[in-house]
């Protein structure tokens, strides 16, 4: 197959605009999957990705094309049989270095819109990043069956917002396959063929790492010059290791062994590499025999964003926990995770994740997949912080805080986002956005009636209920996008809550002054909904330094008693104490005070309630 | 008497369950349901059979017939079943108690008491003020309380026992203040005197889930509590347990069966039984309970529990908790074979030191705060043996007990 037979392509979309489903449609029209298989989602292997509705890891599949030009064609291409590379992406907000992965593997995107729901937050970051890669972007305006599509209105928005001519988009519907030729056509006609030196020396670019059970780990790369044969010993250029590469080949969707791969094509290499932190994602596969001179640019390592702990829940033990989390840390390179000890909840692991949702993706998966329970806690941001003396230090919890007195400033991390909602939201959106901190760039008109507002945010305030609230003011109708555009120093403080005069190290926060006292204040609000009364008054207090800014008392008990307590009670009685008694040994100290778990848990708990 | 131990009391207790009342008050969580006169003649045979079936070669010191309201009975099926029961307990019998309404306990009835050997009467009074009974949704008015007295003291009964609730949603310190001098006014031998509970299931709670009752203030109800403690001592009653007030040598001996956790016997539907180290519970619904004479003798037994021996003495121990005198060591030791201050060694550091239990030469007993926070001590108490430490074995420390005696 020569390179002008070859097209790599990924599909590009806001959640729920259908690419899974368009994904199939392309399957099936090529052969790849037979009617019976073409089940909704096919490439989206995980439970959890089914259940959440959305695409977490990159997928991909070849595709053999038979293709003529149509009659009409305005750039026919030659007709013959191609090769089609279909590179899944997924579509969230925090998955933007995968999809970036993905992309640096293609020469071109299907930019997917749904007819009756229009632009999206995600469909504009997607085609900025197909943008910023120099990829062609064929429009794909999907969903044209329902009753509430106006293909026409949201092709313009597309040509308004993005450039893109709205009279190349095509309009199509992957449920029931209407279009579909036509994007086929597209593929080929609009989308460059790859190019690469199919005669030189062997670079090919790992942009995917998968884990398969039964055989260890699978490079996904493209071939970009040379040739990969079975059995020729290659080498991972950055990680300086070798392998000999014992099975190579395609997706076509299941894996398919070939004798060789060649320069434009895509596929698989398994080389017995144990672990998927022994392949670095852009790292450059070349023969040990006949190196290339260069190796290809790569990528930048994901950037965690967010933290939080994971603590063993009950009836899980710290060792089960981290077991768990090295298994899954094995088929997920981008979270990361180091032992931590909290005098409140024992021994657990401080964890990074891209964002919010590869937290709770990852936290999900480790309950599922192993059978654990797993306590979160909060999540935060990193922060920069500057001692005096002008050195800077990245801390990632709010117990790493140096002392104060040896503080110059504190950085925040921030945020570009833009929100996309119906006109009639934008007050409320504003209103919500000043009192959380953003701060405003400006407004451009989708149409009449939709605005993409744009904000910088500090991220902590995203991560603490911004996404929450903003759906709730906007019924729902608001989507968002985010990406980091690095720190920015700000009057922020420790604030820590004291329970009878204690610290409890798991619930300290670093926020801006400005908000201290409200978050103080709601925090030890539910704090005393969950402490039992003692013996004694416990005071609970929210506090900057020395200077309490919230504070609460739980009355001490004064009466405990059965009132009653004859023959037919008394078993009863025992057990109900047995019960109780059970309760309070779950439970943690702090100090003289005993706190139940369920109370950091509901403290921790980010929602606005 | 097979039982010479000079340091437990000669004798078990009987419990006889009668489940019917006229109508169900909102906060009782006990088995009991309108009166069905059908019922009443196979209910009065079935309960004679069981005693019949279940009594033990033992002699039989306390009977109390309790429920539901005994007295609901029809006088003629009233004096057939404690004919029957007296009959069957035998002499050794001192104190026999039934439990009436205010309401119902006519002079017939009563008469039909005394006959038969009844000697204590229980009446559920509750309060003196038709506000609280309408909370209570009790049936009496208050006049009814003196009158019940007055009946009982003429039809011969010298120990009477009123029942009285405080914390009742809209009372007042004053208003309880009043009903327990009202109590004291009548002569009354024993007050029981129970703060208001919301049980599982019953219309009371419901009512409080709803926000429909507003329970009385923690603060409110532990005052009354030690105004009741304060008020009857001034009055001559010995507080004996957490709600249990006498005159001097009227205290009542089937409950303090329960409270130092001795053996008794329960029938009728719902009762609990406790013999021989195996605690059951009866069948609940009376139409079943009826007609348990038709099937096998297990049929009658819905819940049944063998206690171990640590167990046994963590049970003993938080009931005898409950009791004023406190745990009696040397009669706790005789009966579960443990000595309490070293099973519930940390438990009594913990709680001595909060100032809510003292330790006597004899015994093991609430402070007055202790008192009012006693489930909290019996955690701990129970916290002391959650597990089975294979080095405290009863019998070994029973035994060197004994030898360190000789």
């Amino acid at each position: 197959m020569e390179l002008h037979q070859i097209r790599n392509f990924s599909i590009i979309a806001h959640i729920d605009h259908g690419k899974s489903t368009l994904a199939d449609r392309l399957l099936l029209t090529c052969g790849a999957i037979t009617q019976r298989e073409f089940r909704n989602q096919i490439l989206d292997d995980m439970d959890l990705e089914r259940e959440m509705g959305i695409t977490i890891k990159a997928n991909r599949c070849t595709l053999d094309y038979q293709y003529k030009p149509a009659a009409d064609a305005k750039r026919p291409a030659k007709a013959g049989k191609y090769l089609l590379n279909l590179i899944d992406t997924p579509g969230h907000v925090d998955f933007h270095y995968e999809v970036s992965r993905a992309l640096a593997a293609c020469e071109g995107v299907l930019l997917l819109v749904d007819a009756a729901q229009g632009i999206e937050a995600q469909t504009l970051a997607n085609a900025y990043k197909a943008v910023e890669s120099g990829l062609e972007i064929i429009v794909v305006i999907n969903k044209i069956d329902l009753p509430a599509a106006r293909p026409e209105d949201v092709a313009i928005e597309l040509e308004q917002v993005l450039g893109l001519p709205a009279h190349e988009a095509i309009f199509a519907s992957a449920k029931t396959g209407v279009g579909v030729n036509e994007i086929l056509a597209a593929i080929i006609e609009r989308i460059p063929a790859p190019v690469g030196n199919p005669n030189g020396e062997l670079k090919a670019l790992i942009y995917d790492a998968k884990v398969d059970v039964h055989r260890g780990i699978a490079c996904h790369m493209r071939i970009i010059d040379g040739e990969l044969k079975r059995g020729d010993r290659i080498r991972l250029m950055a990680a300086g290791q070798t392998y000999v590469a014992n099975d190579i080949g395609v997706f076509r969707p299941k894996i398919t062994s070939l004798q060789s791969l060649k320069s434009g094509q895509v596929g698989y290499l398994f080389g017995g590499i144990k672990t998927i932190h022994d392949v670095n994602i852009g790292d450059t596969i070349t023969l040990d025999a006949h190196p290339c001179a260069e190796a290809l640019p790569g990528y930048q390592p994901p950037q965690q964003m967010v933290f939080c702990d994971f603590y063993p829940g009950p009836g899980t033990t710290s060792p089960e926990l981290r077991e768990s989390m090295e298994q899954l840390w094995l088929n997920d390179s981008s979270f990361n995770f180091a032992p931590v000890a909290s005098s409140a909840l024992g021994t657990g692991f401080r964890c990074g994740f891209l964002g919010l949702l590869h937290m709770k993706i990852i936290q999900e998966r480790l309950e599922r997949e192993s059978d654990i329970d797993v306590v979160q806690t909060a999540p935060t941001v990193a922060f920069e912080v500057v001692l005096k003396g002008g050195q800077v230090k990245m801390i990632e919890s709010p117990a790493e805080l140096p002392n104060m007195d040896k503080v110059e400033a504190i950085r925040e991390p921030y945020v570009k986002s833009e929100i996309i909602v119906p006109t009639k939201y934008i007050g409320a959106v504003m209103q919500l956005s000043e009192e959380r901190r953003g701060r405003y760039k400006r407004t451009d008109y989708l149409s009449a009636d939709r605005v993409v507002l744009v904000y910088d945010f500090p991220m902590a305030e995203v991560i603490y209920d911004y996404f929450d609230r903003l759906k709730s003011v906007t019924s729902g109708y608001a989507t968002m996008d985010y990406e980091m555009i690095g720190f920015r120093e700000d009057d922020l403080v420790k604030l820590n809550i004291l329970v009878n005069g204690a610290p409890v190290d798991a619930l300290g926060l670093i926020v801006h002054r400005s908000r201290a006292e409200y978050r103080g204040r709601k925090l030890i609000a539910r704090l005393r909904k969950e402490i039992d009364r003692h013996l004694f008054d416990v005071p609970i207090q929210a506090a900057i330094g020395s200077r309490v800014v919230a504070r609460e008392t739980i009355k001490a008990l004064r009466k405990d008693v059965t009132a009653k307590c004859y023959g037919g009670d008394v078993s009863r009685k025992r057990k109900l104490l047995e019960k109780q008694k059970e309760g309070k040994k779950r439970m943690k100290q702090i100090g003289s005070v005993s706190i139940p778990q369920s109370a950091f848990m509901a403290v921790l708990d980010s929602s606005d309630g | 008497m097979a039982n010479t131990n000079e340091n437990s009391t000669i004798g078990i207790g009987w419990y006889v369950h009668l489940p019917f009342c006229r109508t169900k008050c909102g906060y009782c969580d006990f088995y009991s349901l309108p009166t069905v006169s059908s019922l009443i003649p196979d209910l009065v045979r079935a309960i004679v059979g069981e005693i019949d079936l279940r009594m033990p070669n033992r002699p039989v010191r306390t009977i109390f017939v309790g429920g539901g309201t005994p007295t609901e009975l029809p006088a003629e099926n009233l004096d057939e079943l404690l004919e029957a029961i007296g009959r069957m307990a035998g002499a050794a019998v001192s104190e026999w108690t039934v439990e009436a309404n205010p309401s119902s306990a006519s002079d017939l009835k009563l008469d039909v008491l005394r006959r038969r050997g009844v000697n204590r009467i229980s009446f559920g009074a509750q309060s003196f003020f038709p506000e609280d009974l309408a909370v209570l949704e009790r049936i009496h008015d208050p006049s009814h309380i003196p009158e019940s007295i007055d009946a009982a003291r003429r039809a011969g009964f010298d120990n009477v026992n009123l029942d009285l609730i405080y914390g009742i949603p809209g009372q007042s310190m004053q208003r309880w203040r009043e009903s327990l001098a009202r109590a004291i006014d009548l002569g009354t031998d024993h007050l029981s005197c129970y703060s208001l509970m919301y049980e599982t299931g019953t219309a009371l709670t419901k009512f409080r889930d709803q926000g429909r009752v507003t329970p009385c203030d923690e603060s409110l109800e532990a005052d009354m509590f030690e105004a009741t403690i304060d008020v009857l001592a001034n009055a001559g009653y010995v507080q004996y347990e957490i709600s249990n007030f006498a005159k001097p040598g009227r205290r009542c001996e089937a409950n303090l069966i329960y409270w130092r956790n001795e053996e008794y016997l329960g029938v009728g539907p719902s009762a609990v039984s406790y013999l021989d180290g195996l605690r059951r519970k009866n069948i609940v619904d009376v139409r079943k309970y009826v007609n348990w004479m038709a099937g096998q003798p297990d049929d009658l037994v819905v819940e049944s529990e063998s206690l171990t021996p640590m167990a046994r003495a963590a049970e003993t121990a938080i009931q005898m908790l409950r009791l004023i005198e406190g745990i009696d060591r040397t009669h706790f030791i005789a009966a579960t074979g443990f000595d309490p201050i070293s099973l519930f060694a940390d438990a009594l550091s913990e709680t001595t030191t909060a100032g809510l239990v003292e330790i006597t030469p004899t015994h093991i007993r609430l402070t007055r705060r202790g008192l009012l926070l006693s489930n909290y001590v019996m955690r701990a108490f129970l916290s002391a043996v959650e597990d089975e430490n294979p080095t405290r074995a009863p019998t070994q420390q029973f035994v060197t007990l004994q030898i360190e005696k000789t």
